[in-house]
């Protein structure tokens, strides 16, 4: 009833469902940890855990300044490990070690007199991170981070380099089995828009949640407040 | 009483505080006097316990609070300090900003604190803003949610750096009423300024600060009146300048 290539698109959509399934576990797993993990090592290269700035300073540079393929090459014939922890290993130090100069950046921008009256009013360190630096940092950078996750996103297809069945695999073995390179292109091409919009979309909404609490505005006497007429 | 002793502060070879010292006596406003950049805002970083100084002891009462050159422990919250740019928590609301010190500091119970938050509030004429994130304030606003915030931390002392700086006259004015208020209730002002109307209206004693030192002290604002010092003469000068020149 259907043209032959819609048959064989048809019968090809399982694998690209395996692999989807493959694809989004990377995602998850490697962008959970990798924030995590970046985070930490972002407040290891900021002032207020000073003692750990070599170590973590060496880590981001060492992953930030590999290629990702290299990096998941290393975990996969180096180390010996599976195609998918190999994989899932070079994500979350790729992921870590970008996200960690984001945060970082974000817990830079916060204002000196706010860590003042923090300190004034007694909060210990952790206090301090916990409550007003991590909230206020992560607040700011929402924009940037989603660009990270975007790139995770597409990232996590390096995978294909080590027989992991993700999206670009599926699209790769489908293309080669039924000879219909552009058919499955666009499926493969729409799994990614589809994961990467969603991915923008989810980051829009948390802006839109967190937008008043992002900025004081600058102190202009204005004549419309509702105050007390002097005694 | 709280008493400042032989305070000196450098930042690497610049001396901002040298050799100061002074009396503030408690359950009054006391105003401290001088141009920008005389050291005022250090004054307040030292006696506040923010900024580590070379030499000097801060007393109060009695009782050694910090003393020079030794590692700052203030666990008493005695001095309460409002900074010059009110410096309120961006991400919290109202209601929050007052509350997250006494919550995570004091361990006082949430409920307790907010009840506690909105008496502060009401006395501050701002309780209808408790669910607003600063920047929907305006600068008189936000000044009062600073000063109720460190007024939860129930300091014996409060100091307040130009606090009518970037305030219109009306806001001055409600600003003063409010801190004659504070005093009433017990506190102990130490405010900084260099507007002299102001501190000519609010002062029970106030000191001429120059070049980190103190020039003088008098009961109300008497040294701006019957200025001594070619010092004060000349702050006045200019002062007096500046305003006609924003006029």
């Amino acid at each position: 009833m259907f043209p032959t290539w819609i048959n064989a698109v048809i019968e090809g959509l399982p694998l690209f469902g395996e692999g989807l399934r493959t694809t989004l576990s990377l995602f998850f797993q490697a962008g959970v940890i990798g924030f995590v993990l970046g985070c930490i090592v972002a407040l290891g290269k900021s002032r207020y855990i000073p003692r750990v700035y070599p170590l973590a300073w060496f880590y981001v540079e060492l992953f930030r300044n590999i290629p990702l393929l290299v990096i998941l090459f290393f975990f996969y014939y180096a180390l010996q490990f599976t195609g998918y922890v190999a994989g899932l290993l070079a994500l979350i130090a790729w992921a870590s070690a970008f996200t960690a100069e984001v945060v970082r950046a974000g817990i830079e921008s916060l204002e000196e007199e706010q860590i003042k009256a923090a300190r004034l009013l007694g909060l210990s360190r952790f206090q301090l991170i916990s409550h007003l630096v991590m909230p206020q940092a992560l607040m700011r950078i929402l924009p940037v981070l989603a660009n990270q996750f975007m790139n995770l996103a597409k990232n996590t297809s390096i995978v294909y380099f080590v027989g992991v069945l993700d999206v670009t695999y599926a699209f790769e073995q489908n293309s080669a089995k039924y000879f219909l390179f552009f058919q499955f292109f666009f499926i493969a091409l729409g799994i990614y828009i589809t994961l990467c919009l969603i991915i923008i979309y989810a980051f829009r909404l948390l802006e839109y949640f967190t937008k008043t609490r992002r900025a004081i505005k600058p102190v202009i006497p204005s004549d419309d407040q509702a105050l007390p007429e002097p005694a | 009483m709280l008493k400042v002793k032989h305070l000196t502060k450098r930042y690497d070879t610049h001396v901002a505080l040298d050799d100061f010292s002074a009396e503030f006596p408690l359950g009054c406003i006391n105003v401290i006097i001088g141009p920008s950049g005389c050291g005022k805002t250090t004054l307040f970083s030292c006696i506040s316990g923010l900024e580590p100084f070379e030499q000097g002891v801060i007393e109060y009462n009695g009782n050694v609070l910090i003393e020079g050159n030794r590692p700052v422990k203030q666990d008493t919250h005695v001095i309460g300090y409002v900074l010059q740019g009110f410096s309120l928590f961006a991400h919290l609301t109202v209601l929050d900003n007052l509350t997250l010190a006494p919550r995570l500091v004091h361990k006082l119970p949430r409920k307790d604190a907010e009840a506690r938050a909105r008496e502060m509030l009401e006395k501050m004429h701002i309780l209808d803003k408790q669910h607003d994130y600063p920047n929907q304030l305006s600068g008189g606003q936000q000044q009062r949610v600073a000063i109720a915030r460190a007024i939860m931390m129930n300091p014996r002392v409060l100091l307040l750096d130009e606090p009518t700086n970037a305030l219109d006259p009306q806001l001055v004015y409600a600003l003063e009423k409010t801190i004659k208020e504070l005093v009433a209730d017990g506190l102990t002002l130490i405010v900084s300024t260099h507007h002299m109307g102001f501190a000519d209206r609010i002062a029970d004693y106030s000191y001429f600060v120059h070049r980190g030192e103190l020039l003088t002290a008098s009961e109300k604002a008497n040294l701006l009146h019957n200025p001594q010092y070619p010092e004060i003469q000349r702050f006045i000068q200019n002062e007096e300048e500046r305003v006609s020149h924003l006029d």
